[in-house]
């Protein structure tokens, strides 16, 4: 066995020895980084639910452009045509934009009644799958130019205060995850320095017989990133089994929520970056925890 | 072997613990290190195994200026001393063979080799029988034989005993001294510092007397009259 499995083996075999007789820091630390986790899971599940349903909805994009009824409709279906080159165009007569307003109405038809062109006039519908917002919004000012165009409608208003909201939550969110994380490394690495300090003279024993620093910080690192995977397979643990039970009655609950899959709320992604990133939060808080070791004599 | 030139040692608002010493250890030799308490013995040692830095003055050990060696070098330089203290320091929660085996592991010596060697220590040291026990279950002079044998596994050029003899009785007590003399008479260069003034009798060797943190005599034996 060469110099290095010897000292490998050795750090494994302290980390275990170490987690078998200190179980109480040793599940503090676990639980700690888990239920952070599991918060920070819980909130980056959100915000992909969230862009998930922006991306569902944004994918049924519809550009719906209000003609002057006195303008030859074929015509400003061409131009549209021509300015949207691709997408589905579809020129809508008044009497065929009527019933479908009607149709929209549903058990409130009759508010239709007596409305004539002016009210619901002929309009050219686009249809753009999979457009992003942005752009949306760009062919939706260029359509304007469309012979006796009235307005443009998009929808926008809706997608862009969710997108508005979105963008904040990011924002919060980075901000709120960097202090979790911050927090949490602090909180773990000072139950850990509990562990370092119970063990004090171990460690120095083992200083006076020739151990480097690294080889005394190397079982406690080794026990950190241990407690960091577990504590990050718990909390995504705990999320899919969340989510297993409140999706269906989420997705039935909302309609709006309806483009949304189960693994829209707890990602495979959302899951293996959990458990990374707990591994590493693990490593920092342990790092943290035994940083002093390294220059003491 | 060992040098010590002009050593002080002063800690904040505190007298000198050691002032001004000067004494050397040649290879292969065997001296007691003695005085009161509070002379400096320990302190003298701490300097030796680097932890302790000197006020002034110079430490070499083996040629080396331990005062000038940084921190990351100290383990290497340790890894040519063994060192046995009067509290035993052994890991409670390792046997007897895992103990002796902690300086072959931390320089990553090969399983096979720490087995053999450690099971030759324990032979050394009469515990070949006991190496799987855990140090609670042992007795004080077997403590204090598997930290002997912890310090001899390595092959150390320079063997330091701080009050090796201590805690324990009479009879355990040159049991250990049997121990050390045994090192000392297969080449290894041996410090002990004790104030056991029956050991400086029984055994007559180079004694190097402090007081004060001055040294007050050094020659072989005890002088008449010496702090002890």
């Amino acid at each position: 066995m060469t110099s290095l499995a010897a000292r490998l083996r050795y750090v494994l075999r302290r980390a275990l020895d170490a987690t078998v007789r200190s179980p109480v820091v040793s599940a503090v630390a676990t639980v700690t980084l888990a239920v952070s986790l599991f918060l920070t899971g819980l909130f980056a599940a959100g915000l992909h639910a969230g862009e998930a349903l922006l991306a569902a909805w944004a994918g049924e994009v519809r550009i719906s452009i209000d003609v002057d009824p006195a303008v030859d409709l074929q015509a400003a279906r061409a131009a549209a045509a021509a300015l949207a080159p691709g997408l589905a165009v579809e020129a809508v007569p008044a009497a065929e934009a009527l019933r479908r307003f009607r149709e929209a109405l549903g058990p409130d038809a009759a508010l239709a009644d007596g409305l004539g062109p002016d009210v619901v006039p002929p309009t050219i519908e686009l249809r753009a799958p999979g457009l992003r917002l942005e752009r949306a919004r760009a062919l939706s000012e260029r359509l304007r130019a469309v012979p006796g165009a009235r307005g443009v409608d998009y929808g926008g208003a809706e997608l862009e205060a969710l997108e508005r909201a979105l963008r904040t939550l990011r924002r919060v969110g980075a901000l709120v995850l960097a202090a979790l994380a911050l927090g949490t490394a602090v909180l773990v690495g000072n139950t850990l320095r509990l562990g370092v300090f119970a063990r004090r003279d171990e460690l120095e024993i083992l200083r006076l017989v020739g151990a480097t620093g690294a080889f005394v910080r190397a079982p406690f690192l080794v026990e950190g990133l241990a407690q960091g995977l577990l504590g990050g397979a718990a909390a995504a643990g705990a999320l899919a089994a969340l989510a297993a039970a409140a999706a269906p009655r989420l997705l039935s609950a909302l309609a709006l929520a309806a483009p949304l899959a189960g693994r829209d709320l707890v990602p495979l992604s959302l899951a293996v970056s959990l458990v990374l990133g707990g591994g590493l939060l693990g490593l920092a808080a342990s790092a943290l925890a035994v940083s002093r070791e390294g220059t003491r004599h | 072997m060992l040098q010590l030139l002009k050593v002080t040692k002063r800690y904040p608002g505190e007298k000198p613990s050691i002032d001004g010493v000067t004494l050397a250890l040649r290879k292969g030799e065997f001296a007691f290190l003695t005085g009161p308490s509070g002379a400096g013995k320990s302190t003298l040692m701490r300097l030796v195994v680097a932890a302790e830095r000197p006020t002034s003055g110079k430490v070499l050990v083996l040629g080396r200026d331990v005062s000038r060696t940084s921190a990351r070098q100290v383990p290497y330089l340790r890894r040519a001393m063994g060192v046995v203290f009067q509290d035993f320091k052994l890991l409670t929660h390792r046997t007897a063979a895992e103990n002796i085996a902690a300086p072959l592991e931390v320089r990553g010596v090969p399983r096979s080799e720490v087995r053999r060697r450690v099971e030759k220590a324990l032979r050394g040291v009469g515990l070949e029988l006991k190496g799987d026990k855990f140090p609670p279950a042992l007795s004080g002079g077997e403590q204090q034989r598997v930290a002997v044998a912890r310090a001899l596994v390595g092959d150390p050029a320079l063997l330091l005993a701080d009050e090796p003899t201590g805690n324990l009785d009479p009879e355990r007590t040159l049991e250990v001294m049997e121990l050390l003399h045994a090192a000392h008479a297969r080449g290894t260069t041996v410090l002990v510092a004790t104030h056991d003034r029956s050991l400086l009798e029984r055994f007559t060797r180079r004694v190097i007397a402090l007081d004060a943190g001055r040294v007050v005599s050094d020659g072989l034996g005890l002088p008449r009259g010496a702090p002890a």
